[in-house]
């Protein structure tokens, strides 16, 4: 996948693009205004990640030219501003999602992946991973051909593992994945523990390999060799 | 008490007295003039008597008008001409009332002989005089209390009119004011300068809190990125293969306190977006929706304490205002009933068109009470909370027109919010 990031911070350009690297993308890179439009409109991306204040222009007027120039590209507004204008604009404007930061680098991640599938109309309409099988359209999950039937949550949490496996994903990323905003409001992760034994135990009921291990004190790893 | 009346109480308190005085020196004022009045009459009837006496005889004068309320009697005391003047009761023949009169007894030497005089007048008595003038006492009085009630009223509407203003704009302003009162213009100096100072506390006020306002956006803004990194660098150094188990925790602690670093920041964010009054787009918006919504995401947090959740919810009661701002107060409020509650707790959540309140089993307050929605008054023990959640909850409704309440009772912390 080809990535472009608009983002003038140096040490974040930096953890993003190692990060989605290590993923198998190309990931390339801009620093302002300026070199932002000009890669935009030269180049074809999957992704485009727009950190919409720059030093010498803003973010959203990217967006305007990517949708005139007829781009195809998913965008992902990544702001500091998390201000509640700037999102409802930026989305109508034609971004495809909203991430505030400080955000974890395993939910832009997986906001990436899901942005992607969604945006692949002609594509493989299906996640499918050693015994694991899942078709997001209509939220269905088959291990070795058996359906299992998984919470929300639980259903939630094993596509996060996935768009981010073989990556150490931290509680807290896993409960903001899971609660959003209201991640705040929780005095502690205890419970994703709940979430994540029932999804285990479902996974291995149906003859699935034991793919999610607990990394002490940090988070989980989703470890899978396919 | 008001001022006006006050000083016209004064005036009251002190008028009585003096008019009093002036009623015992006006009643001696008074007796004495009618007392020389009635001498100067006398004496001039005397002198008519002592004329008519010397002209004819006694008979003479028995049909004049005049002396009825004479008596002349001959006498054959002679000596000094002198006048007795005194006060005597009589009965009045016509009436047969007893009257007071005034009387002269004197004698009249004429060449026909000497003559006893006993002249009479008609005239006041004491308890007359006294009547008469308790009686315009009680007039003027009541005259000085109408005078007073509507020079009062007249004062207060016009000369006391900017004082009531500078109240009234003092009572209403908030620093957090987008646009300073006016107040009422007055050719008064006490007045001017009053306004003066006011006008100026106010600008300063004003300027100090949008200062301070500023420079939390500012902080909480520039803080962001910072953050961001630490977050990121944090999740790149956990993907390495090899830490060990004392790394992991220290990992782990920092991570655990940028995110409160995190959550502090946004919640000083959207303090200082409620006080500028960001959140202006209000919708009607049904309070019934946002409560299960709050509830479904609270759930884990819920069944963790195994709380039981007693709703007396009336079907559809909605409210105008913002609808984010909705959401954040409510779920702010859930989740103080959740976080300070106890394991196997109780909370309670009533929603009808005349209020919405939400109450929580739980300990007695960690914090002073009226306290309890000052920014960074905390529960020590509780260490996830920022301190800010009621602060926050109090700010929109303050920003939403709502009063939002706190009281104890029988165990159970209450926050209610009016609707009405």
């Amino acid at each position: 996948m080809k990535i472009l990031l608009i983002e003038d911070e140096l040490e974040l350009r930096k953890s993003i693009r190692h990060y989605l690297e290590l993923e198998g993308n190309v990931v390339e890179i801009a620093i302002d205004f300026a070199k932002a439009e000009d890669k935009a409109v030269t180049y074809d991306y999957d992704c485009v990640l727009v950190d919409i204040t720059l030093p010498d222009g803003n973010g959203i007027d990217i967006i305007r030219q990517l949708k005139e120039s007829k781009s195809n590209a998913g965008i992902i507004i990544i702001s500091a501003k998390n201000s509640l204008d700037d999102k409802v604009m930026g989305l109508n404007i034609g971004a495809d999602d909203y991430l505030p930061k400080p955000f974890h680098l395993s939910e832009l991640n997986a906001r990436i992946k899901a942005l992607i599938r969604r945006k692949n109309f002609s594509g493989d309409k299906q996640i499918v991973i050693n015994e694991i099988t899942i078709t997001p359209d209509e939220r269905r999950v088959l291990v070795n051909g058996n359906e299992i039937m998984l919470t929300t949550k639980e259903y939630e949490l094993l596509l996060y593992f996935i768009a981010n496996k073989n990556r150490v994903v931290t509680k807290s990323a896993v409960a903001e994945h899971l609660w959003g905003d209201y991640v705040d409001r929780l005095d502690n992760y205890n419970f994703i523990y709940t979430h994540i034994k029932n999804l285990r135990k479902k996974l291995l009921e149906k003859g699935c390999e034991d793919y999610i291990t607990t990394i002490y004190g940090i988070g989980y790893k989703f470890k899978i060799t396919e | 008490m008001k001022l006006l009346v006050k000083t016209s109480l004064y005036y009251l308190i002190f008028g009585i007295p003096v008019l009093l005085i002036a009623a015992v020196v006006g009643y001696f004022m008074l007796a004495t003039a009618v007392k020389g009045n009635n001498h100067d009459l006398l004496k001039l009837r005397k002198k008519q008597i002592e004329k008519q006496l010397n002209k004819n005889d006694s008979t003479a004068f028995q049909s004049n008008i005049f002396y009825d309320e004479v008596i002349i009697t001959p006498t054959t005391i002679s000596g000094k001409t002198k006048n007795i003047y005194s006060d005597t009761l009589m009965v009045d023949p016509e009436d047969g009332d007893t009257d007071l009169k005034a009387m002269l007894t004197t004698i009249i030497k004429t060449k026909h002989g000497n003559y006893l005089v006993k002249i009479w007048l008609s005239t006041v008595d004491n308890d007359e005089l006294v009547s008469t003038i308790l009686t315009w006492l009680a007039i003027i009085l009541v005259l000085i209390f109408i005078v007073f009630f509507y020079i009062n009223w007249y004062v207060s509407r016009t000369l006391w009119k900017p004082f009531y203003r500078i109240v009234e704009v003092l009572n209403s302003f908030r620093s957090s004011d987008k646009e300073k009162p006016e107040l009422q213009n007055s050719s008064i100096t006490e007045f001017k300068e009053l306004n003066n100072s006011v006008n100026g506390m106010m600008e300063k006020m004003m300027s100090d809190f949008n200062n301070q306002k500023q420079f939390t956006e500012n902080a909480s803004h520039e803080m962001q990125t910072p953050l961001a990194i630490i977050k990121n660098k944090i999740e790149l150094l956990i993907q390495s293969e090899n830490l060990s188990k004392a790394e992991s925790e220290i990992i782990s602690s920092v991570d655990n306190a940028a995110d409160k670093l995190s959550r502090l920041n946004k919640s000083l964010l959207l303090l200082s977006k409620i006080e500028n009054r960001q959140f202006n787009q209000e919708d009607n918006i049904s309070l019934n929706e946002i409560i299960e919504e709050s509830l479904i995401q609270f759930e884990d947090l819920i069944a963790e304490k195994n709380i039981t959740v007693k709703k007396n919810i009336r079907e559809s009661v909605t409210l105008r205002i913002n609808p984010d701002l909705c959401m954040v107060l409510v779920n702010n409020l859930l989740q103080n009933a959740i976080r300070h509650n106890i394991q196997n707790g109780v909370i309670e959540i009533n929603l009808n068109e005349k209020e919405f309140s939400i109450s929580n089993s739980g300990l007695p307050l960690a914090v002073e009470r009226n306290k309890i929605f000052e920014r960074f008054q905390k529960n020590p023990a509780s260490v996830e909370s920022t301190g800010l959640g009621l602060s926050i909850a109090k700010e929109i409704a303050e920003a939403s027109r709502l009063s939002l309440k706190y009281h104890f009772e029988s165990e159970k912390h209450f926050f209610i919010i009016s609707l009405i």
